[in-house]
């Protein structure tokens, strides 16, 4: 199955986890708020790729971004136009001009693209000179490995692949919401490198530390400027 | 002690350790990881805690203009010994006597963990670049340094029982075919490091992770920024 058929079979699930408030904590309390610090103001035109049901685009929208969401499921976008304007679109060959945004963010879903390097490539494409590309991620570290045992969030943390790590497929169920995610390993140099090969430049490297595991990065943010 | 004194101690251990010809990883790692990162030869390239001078002198061979520093007056005499036609000074990386724009290279391989104040070292850096100029440094994986690798196992993990996130001191000696050096220095996030390149207003360009060959983590991770 692809990413995208598993995203669109998991639309319903995504939205409930998403949208229940004190759900997704991980979100609400570690992610998104450094997220939001690394942007810049709102500008011309803002671009979310892979935005999912809609809950980041909404927020930047209440922010003063104008902003148009893509993501490859139907049924994501769907939930996604409850907040702000979005069309199905696959993030390699996007439907718009170029320099046609001065602001383009991937929020938690260039780990989820079938095609990572192309989604960067047209995130550049599309983007203005001087403008930026941000994104999040799941930190290489933390895909990449884990706890020997998961109940001890204090002890040893293991990681016997990095560049050929397997996916890890987990299943969150709580509050009557079930979630299955998908999280790949990309390592840093393989971000990189599709943002070398988009011709962007990086301007900040943020490491955001798990609650749980404060001794640990979980998140990556990274904010690239097309020159 | 400050690391700069540090190495000042170590100075003849690790010159015997580095010139061993293929004794260390810089021969088959992060040595050909950095020549292959590097822009072409240009105007003039600062080796930036050149130690010894291997890389000074293997960078002269592929028509690079070097200038090296480093903080140990041994390391620094040991350099000029090694290739007597060659400009090495002692001088301190976080106050670097050269003007603005002097360089449009800089090179740190393997030293801004040991420098005592990293920040400033890369602002320096930036400063006696010129515009378009580029820093390329060679840094110890911040994955590896928060872990051991606890067997000799051929598929051992890498183990991570402390902190990733702080800044904190290492300190290793190793023994290895007749050699011995102590090793001393920093060890800083990934963040940390790009957070002062970030403060000097420079830019990333590449990042690359060359594949240590018998473990599955990166032992070093080689950065190059532009000053735009």
């Amino acid at each position: 199955m692809s990413l995208r058929e598993h995203w669109d079979e998991q639309a319903e699930s995504w939205a409930a986890f998403a949208r229940t408030p004190g759900h997704d904590f991980s979100h609400e309390q570690t992610n998104f708020p450094p997220f939001l610090e690394l942007l810049p103001p709102a500008g011309r035109a803002t671009l979310d790729v892979g935005c999912g049901e809609g809950r980041v685009g909404g927020e930047l929208q209440r922010l003063g971004h104008k902003v148009i969401g893509v993501d490859a499921s139907p049924r994501m976008v769907e939930f996604a136009q409850e907040h702000h304007a979005a069309i199905v679109a696959d993030a390699a060959a996007l439907p718009f001009a170029d320099g046609a945004f001065d602001l383009v963010i991937a929020y938690m879903s260039l780990m989820n693209l079938d095609d990572m390097e192309g989604g960067v490539r047209e995130a550049a494409r599309v983007l203005e000179s001087g403008g930026r590309f941000c994104f999040a991620v799941l930190h290489p570290l933390f895909a990449a490995g884990e706890l020997l045992e998961p109940e001890d969030p204090e002890g040893p943390f293991l990681i016997r692949a990095y560049f050929d790590a397997p996916t890890k497929v987990w299943t969150s169920e709580r509050e009557g919401i079930t979630m299955t995610f998908h999280d790949r390993c990309i390592p840093l140099s393989v971000y990189a490198g599709a943002v070398e090969s988009a011709g962007l430049l990086i301007e900040a490297v943020r490491e955001i530390p798990s609650r749980r595991i404060p001794r640990l990065p979980l998140y990556l943010h990274v904010r690239a400027v097309k020159p | 002690m400050t690391y700069s004194r540090h190495w000042e101690s170590q100075a003849e251990n690790w010159a015997a350790w580095a010139r061993a010809p293929g004794h260390d990883s810089y021969w088959h790692e992060s040595g050909p990881a950095l020549f292959e990162l590097l822009p072409p030869p240009g105007r003039a390239t600062l080796d930036l805690g050149c130690g010894e001078g291997r890389v000074a002198r293997d960078l002269k061979a592929r028509g690079y203009d070097v200038v090296g520093i480093d903080a140990a007056p041994t390391l620094v005499r040991l350099a000029l010994e090694a290739d007597p036609g060659g400009e090495y000074r002692v001088a301190d990386a976080a106050a670097l006597p050269f003007e603005d724009g002097s360089f449009d290279l800089v090179i740190a391989f393997n030293s801004l963990m040991d420098i005592d104040d990293m920040p400033a070292a890369v602002r320096e850096a930036a400063r006696v670049l010129e515009v378009g100029g580029r820093l390329c440094a060679c840094i110890t994986h911040p994955m590896r340094d928060a872990g051991r690798y606890e067997s000799r196992a051929a598929d051992a993990p890498l183990v991570i029982r402390g902190s990733y996130t702080d800044k904190r001191r290492f300190a290793d000696t190793v023994s290895r075919g007749g050699y011995e050096v102590a090793f001393r220095g920093w060890a800083y996030p990934l963040s940390m490091y790009a957070r002062a390149f970030e403060d000097a207003a420079l830019l990333i360009e590449a990042f690359r992770e060359p594949p240590d060959p018998d473990h599955p983590v990166p032992n070093f991770l080689l950065i190059r920024a532009l000053k735009p």
